[in-house]
């Protein structure tokens, strides 16, 4: 069975379709890309995935995550899977934070969150102890000295790894990273794109991996999906799309690319 | 001669911790020049010190054979007039208020220039690639390519030698950035470009030259198809090493 599957999706501001009739479909440990250029309804389709969807937007159609109905369930309902089913990481760490909390207290939240669920609710020391566990877990030097900073005593990268160790915190089946690099360094990018390929392969979780950035998508994922103006315009394995693009638009992205991929091979 | 001669160019914002570090950097008329690093390693803080934005704690910049004195009011009108930028975000670069052909003439207008302002705006938004009657209409009837094309044409109607592209298209979607790098590469048949980003591809693409900056300091500087061949400072290879390929690496397939 699907983890997560997408049926028809739509979604709709006031009369504007923003997202048109997308499906796709992931199972467990696989890895899908969702490719699009700005206002292509990438992100909203993370969002819906999930029932985050802001007031004002309309689904319809069927998204059924673990199972579960999203589109038109109430929140209540989905929380239980929020966190557990699905995580999300989202690009920009430093909104994503609380300014005001050291990292160890907002890593603790969801921990203490997901013991508590599971019905073996930890000890402060137990608490304490997993924390600074999921802190090593996404390589973070000095997990104890980590804890007590503040966001912005932390570097861009330091922060994203903090929102994938929040992510994690839950044991989720299915990552939903939402261009997770494209605010950082591309030193950085290198290094959280191991991360998150070593963490979904260990703990054998899908992985829904949104971006703009092909050359990141192609090393990333094993399926894609090309999104333009909220509709799929191709699908298919990784290695097929991007070595036959059929359709104009996906090839207008390759081109794109490509352009300065030759260039830095030292072509012009 | 250089255009521009940066020499030994020391910055910092506090006495503790320098921001550029005896920098030294010549910009030939017609030159292009892209400036590498990645955040913190001073790229935006010497793009100011070329603009006369704020003055080196050490060390010398001239432009075309003259001290950068920004007291120096007589000089800096000249100045502002040949050196242009362009920023990276063209959503706040251009004033909401104002129509297209406001924002493209203000140059014009602050440097006092003589001459037909609208002509010269016609000819800039011409050379942009977009239609004259893009003079009309505000920033929000834009796209972001499109929005950074206006930024372009505004700094390019005064006619300058140097154009200064601080990220200029790193906001840009991918098929949108290409236009506009083909867009600079134009224009800088024209006038020197100094294009400061931290996207090595692009930098491949647009510039002959290339200077890459770590930590304030400039670890590697030459001929772009060299420096990316033969890369000889650890930094500028893990930097290389970092940047995402297209071609599917096996073992993720």
């Amino acid at each position: 069975m699907s983890l997560l599957s997408i049926e028809n999706l739509s979604i709709h501001a006031g009369g504007k379709p923003l997202v048109a009739g997308l499906s796709f479909a992931l199972a467990q440990g696989e890895r899908l890309g969702l490719i699009g250029e700005s206002g292509s309804g990438k992100s909203l389709t993370a969002l819906a995935a999930t029932g985050l969807l802001p007031a004002g937007l309309t689904a319809s159609g069927s998204v059924l995550l673990k199972g579960q109905q999203v589109i038109g369930t109430p929140d209540r309902q989905l929380d239980g899977l929020r966190g557990t089913a699905a995580a999300i990481v989202f690009q920009e760490p430093l909104t994503a934070l609380d300014p005001l909390m050291r990292v160890g207290k907002q890593l603790a939240e969801p921990l203490a969150r997901r013991a508590r669920r599971d019905g073996r609710p930890l000890s402060p020391r137990a608490l304490d102890a997993a924390m600074l566990e999921a802190l090593a877990e996404v390589a973070l030097p000095d997990p104890p000295r980590i804890a007590r900073a503040y966001p912005h005593e932390l570097s861009g990268g330091q922060r994203q790894r903090i929102a994938i160790a929040m992510a994690l915190a839950c044991r989720p089946d299915l990552l939903i990273a939402d261009e997770p690099t494209t605010a950082l360094d591309v030193t950085t990018q290198a290094e959280i794109l191991t991360l998150i390929d070593r963490l979904v392969r260990e703990k054998d979780m899908a992985l829904l991996f949104i971006s703009h950035d092909l050359p990141v998508v192609a090393n990333t994922v094993s399926h894609v999906v090309v999104l333009r103006q909220g509709e799929a315009v191709e699908a298919g394995p990784v290695a097929e799309v991007f070595a036959r693009p059929r359709h104009d638009y996906t090839k207008s992205l390759f081109a794109a690319a490509q352009r300065f991929d030759t260039a830095l091979e030292g072509g012009q | 001669m250089s255009l521009v001669a940066v020499d030994k160019v020391s910055f910092g914002y506090t006495a503790s911790r320098p921001i550029l570090d005896a920098v030294s950097l010549d910009i030939a008329p017609g030159d292009t020049i892209g400036l590498v690093g990645e955040s913190g390693s001073g790229k935006t803080t010497l793009l100011r010190l070329l603009l006369g934005l704020a003055t080196p704690d050490s060390g010398t910049i001239h432009f075309d054979g003259s001290p950068l004195d920004p007291r120096n009011g007589a000089f800096m009108r000249q100045f502002r007039r040949q050196a242009q930028v362009v920023f990276q975000d063209p959503y706040s670069s251009l004033d909401p208020r104002q129509t297209i052909f406001s924002i493209i003439a203000e140059p014009l207008r602050s440097l006092r220039l003589a001459g037909d302002h609208a002509a010269m705006v016609a000819q800039a938004l011409e050379a942009v690639g977009l239609t004259p009657d893009a003079a009309t209409r505000y920033p929000h009837q834009f796209s972001g390519g499109q929005r950074q094309r206006i930024a372009i044409a505004r700094a390019i109607v005064p006619g300058p030698r140097l154009l200064l592209a601080d990220e200029a298209v790193s906001a840009l979607d991918l098929t949108t950035k290409v236009r506009v790098v083909e867009l600079l590469a134009r224009l800088s048949a024209s006038m020197s470009l100094l294009f400061v980003s931290h996207d090595i591809g692009v930098v491949a693409a647009l510039c002959r030259r290339i200077v890459i900056l770590e930590q304030g300091r400039i670890v590697e500087a030459g001929d772009t198809a060299t420096v990316l061949a033969n890369p000889r400072h650890p930094y500028t290879q893990r930097l290389l090493a970092s940047v995402p390929r297209l071609t599917l690496n096996e073992a993720s397939t």
